[in-house]
């Protein structure tokens, strides 16, 4: 299969066949974690010690086995081949396909390694494109070999090579004391309920759901019902907070952001399963401080990337490629934005006129309305004995609007500096996004009747970034045409001195 | 009356022919359902008001929206190109201008569907390298869309020839 180099064609390579073990040992390893409840299932079923064994062991041994084998085919079968200017990637087992990138549409290159290929010294490389070309992924090639290729494939000849870079070198690295964020995200409550519905499953299986809730009703015996439901909310809390933390761990330990000769960033992390993700400079287009309510409450921020073929978004569970820096304290996430971006960000942003802020507090008295009616109709018609927490409730959600209302206008904000556009908004999801002004392609325009009423506009700065425009809403009418002004030259056309006569 | 937005609407307007084409966009959406409901009404005694009701409500709905509707949206869609850019303005209740650059353009598009074609009426999708970006211009005359297409590549091949732009092909 493998071509002569000296015939002038480039070779043809075989993925690494310690891929084969690696995949192996990672299904053995995986099977033996799930044999453990297995095994106490069995035996609580009065199983027998022999047949246990005979079914958890075997069964590892012969799926282990199995893919071992479907590995090797898939090892024999496979081949890539770096061109000069496409990376190929070809499967021949009855028919014949063949994937194809193209080199200069690659953006980013990700190198992954778990426990078992870790090992081995193997890792996997994925190569993305973030268009209609699609992912590629090599699985696995040597750690070395991975590097040398993560290298070659970035570092085109004739990529423009950015003039002027600020810092080379490292930008951020992990730091412990950050871990007492991680339970501050979202996903902390989410975990809790998830870890809750896992443990009624399993009971079902056994059908020992009522023996739980009753073994949980005679903790309790004797306390009101408040501070059981109350107990309960804490327990579970700490166990999502628990979860989230070694979720955390995982993903981040030995976190590392680099810039690197060439001006690609590079990201590091990983405590089971190593990862490395590189951007390319020439793709990145601005970032993003997001401080969504939890982390900001505790002064911490998280970094985004604006790269191009990157879809943003909110899972920093699965510790989306999108991501700088995990929530840090933001002072530093600043100093870190500042290096990569060359110039600080602004603090200091122009606000939203007066309008937009009667528009929030507008909502926040029709939610908070719509939520104490509900609640009153609930207690009238469903429970008249627990008035109390519907009244509660209603205070709380309403008072909660408003407050949410004022927090969300004093964020409202944008800038123009000679080489960015600077957008922050929200409020339970702050963002303060930072788009280079190369990387803005034009704007889109949205008025409702009210804002037209109320002299606002709604703005979305397209780019071909992340998820194609960030949205700056609610800009007074003339603050909207000096951004237009300053930043697309081809609105002039259609300005006028005097406002249209209302349409 | 507070501040307006200091920008005109661009020049043009769509072809007359869409408030055809809307109008019975509108009558087909909400009609069809009236229709089936009157003819499940015919058929079955037992639920006839339940179901002539909202027949008649939906038919309400449809004449109301197919006579209402259409010269709004006729006033509010407005285009123009200019060697610069390409400007649209659409909506309804909610309006929303854009515009794109021409050297940030990446593909033009014109596409016809069924019931536009009856009207002989087309729609140019003009799209940069963002995903929000696309500039569409709906219900142009079909030898117009065809015309500003063809003007429009020629431009941006000139402009692109004459920029190197990073975020356009």
């Amino acid at each position: 299969m493998s071509t002569d180099s000296a015939t002038g064609s480039p070779t043809d390579h075989r993925l690494d066949p310690r891929t084969v073990p690696a995949s192996a040992l990672t299904v053995a390893g995986t099977l033996l974690a799930a044999g453990v409840p297995t095994t106490i299932g069995l035996r609580i079923g009065d199983i027998a010690w022999e047949w246990v064994l005979l079914w958890v062991l075997g069964g590892t041994l012969l799926l282990s086995a199995a893919a071992a084998l479907v590995e090797w085919i898939r090892w024999r079968c496979s081949s890539f081949r770096i061109d000069v200017d496409r990376v190929e990637y070809t499967f021949a087992l009855l028919g014949t396909k063949r994937t194809s990138l193209p080199r200069d549409r690659i953006r980013t290159v990700e190198i992954t390694a778990d426990p078992a290929q870790r090992l081995l010294n193997v890792a996997d490389l994925r190569i993305g494109t973030g268009d209609q070309h699609g992912d590629l992924t090599l699985r696995s090639v040597s750690r070395q070999y991975a590097e040398t290729l993560r290298l070659q494939l970035l570092h085109r000849p004739g990529a423009e090579v950015p003039g002027e870079l600020p810092v080379i070198g490292e930008l951020a690295s992990f730091h412990p004391s950050w871990l007492r964020y991680a339970p501050m995200s979202f996903w902390t409550p989410v975990l809790a309920a998830g870890a809750f519905g896992v443990l009624m499953q399993v009971a079902g299986w056994f059908n020992a759901n009522g023996a739980v809730l009753q073994w949980i009703q005679d903790r309790f015996a004797g306390v009101p019902l408040v501070w059981e439901l109350l107990a309960l909310a804490v327990v579970g809390l700490l166990v999502g907070a628990i979860g989230n933390l070694a979720i955390f761990i995982e993903g981040w330990f030995n976190y590392t952001l680099e810039r690197e000769p060439d001006g690609a960033l590079r990201i590091r992390r990983g405590l089971l399963v190593h990862r490395s993700t590189s951007f390319e400079e020439n793709r990145v287009r601005g970032v993003a401080l997001v401080e969504p309510l939890g982390i900001r409450a505790v002064g911490a921020a998280r970094l985004d990337v604006l790269a191009t073929g990157l879809r943003r978004t909110d899972d920093q569970r699965t510790a989306e490629p999108d991501t700088l820096m995990p929530a840090a304290p933001r002072a530093q996430m600043r100093q870190v934005a500042a290096a990569v971006l060359g110039t600080a960000v602004p603090d200091r942003l122009t606000r939203h006129p007066a309008a937009a802020r009667r528009r929030r507090f507008v909502r926040a008295a029709a939610a908070a309305t719509s939520v104490t009616l509900l609640c009153a109709a609930f207690a009238v018609l469903v429970i008249p004995a627990l008035w109390w927490a519907a009244a509660a409730a209603a205070l709380l959600l309403g008072g909660f609007a408003f407050w949410s209302a004022g927090n969300n206008y004093a964020a409202l904000g944008h800038r123009v500096t000679d080489r960015h556009l600077v957008v922050r908004s929200g409020s339970i999801h702050r963002a303060t996004e930072v788009l280079g002004r190369t990387g803005l392609l034009g704007w889109n325009l949205r008025q409702s009747p009210l804002q037209r009423r109320s002299g606002l506009v709604t703005m979305l700065a397209t780019t071909a970034a992340g998820d194609g425009a960030i949205r700056l809403p609610d800009a007074g009418v003339d603050q909207a045409v000096g951004l237009l002004l300053e930043t697309a030259p081809e609105w002039r056309r259609l300005l006028v001195e005097q406002p249209p006569p209302s349409n | 009356m507070t501040a307006q937005l200091r920008l005109r609407p661009p020049q043009h307007r769509v072809d007359p022919r869409c408030r055809g084409w809307w109008a019975s966009r509108i009558g087909l959406l909400v009609g069809v359902p009236a229709v089936v409901l009157f003819v499940l009404g015919v058929l079955l005694d037992a639920a006839r008001p339940w179901l002539w009701w909202p027949a008649a409500l939906l038919a309400l709905v449809a004449i109301g929206g197919a006579v209402v509707v259409p010269p709004v949206l006729f006033r509010i869609h407005r285009w123009e190109v200019t060697d610069e850019a390409v400007y649209a303005r659409s909506g309804w209740l909610w309006q929303e201008w854009r515009a794109a650059p021409l050297s940030r353009v990446q593909t033009v598009d014109v596409e016809r569907s069924p019931l536009q074609r009856v009207f002989g009426l087309a729609t140019l999708t003009v799209t940069t390298a963002s995903a929000k970006g696309p500039v569409r211009i709906e219900a142009l005359a079909n030898e117009q869309a065809e015309q500003i297409s063809h003007r429009l590549t020629v431009l941006t091949e000139q402009v692109s020839a004459g920029a190197a732009d990073r975020d356009a092909t």
